[in-house]
């Protein structure tokens, strides 16, 4: 799964340890979802999306 | 959904502590059910049971600090450590079965001990979260 995170973060400044805290995980997932690495869970990504003010869809993109 | 007043980090190192605790007070009671029958009081039995229902009793609380850390964890966290404990419970079938059947074909004059195979689920565990965390964290920023 594709997303613009860290684009969204660039955007409104904020550095990893302040999105994790905003988003109450560690830096680590923050990293790993920027990275592709991991895709995070309905709720998280909600949450994401409440805090930016976006859609889900907005956010993250399925890959297919 | 249910927020905590506490920060993510607070919640990890308040938990972490927690385990910390209950994961001393367990090897001391371990100790002292161990030492205890020929070191403080020579081989009486009713001391021992009490020694060892105590270590049994900080030992459920040792888990449940365990449960409570881990339900503590974000989503990732928990994710690495469902894979580490599957690689810890696979790998300790697998190896301590081969083990078995290896030591009864008569191919391994070896001493085994409960000790080995917790020092070995320990490694496992261990190994396990710090690949994966390697892994997760290779071209890490910030």
């Amino acid at each position: 799964m594709k997303n613009r995170l860290k684009v969204l973060r660039a955007e409104h400044n904020f550095t990893q340890a302040k999105l994790a805290e905003l988003l109450d995980v560690s830096r680590q997932t923050i990293n790993a979802i920027e990275k592709g690495k991991f895709d995070p869970s309905l709720p998280l990504a909600f949450k994401a999306a409440r805090l930016f003010n976006l859609t889900i869809e907005d956010i993250f993109q399925d890959e297919e | 959904m249910k927020k905590s007043a506490l920060t993510f980090e607070q919640r990890n190192k308040k938990n972490n502590l927690n385990l910390a605790k209950w994961t001393s007070a367990w090897v001391i009671t371990l100790a002292i059910a161990s030492f205890g029958p020929h070191i403080l009081w020579q081989e009486d039995a009713l001391f021992s049971m009490v020694a060892i229902a105590i270590n049994v009793v900080v030992g459920i609380m040792m888990i449940m600090a365990n449960k409570r850390q881990i339900k503590g964890m974000d989503e990732l966290q928990q994710r690495l450590h469902l894979n580490a404990m599957a690689i810890t419970l696979g790998a300790s079938l697998v190896f301590g079965l081969a083990y078995s059947v290896v030591q009864s074909s008569g191919l391994l004059q070896f001493k085994e001990d409960i000790s080995h195979l917790v020092l070995f689920m320990g490694l496992t565990y261990l190994i396990s979260v710090l690949v994966m965390n390697k892994q997760l964290n290779d071209g890490d920023e910030e």
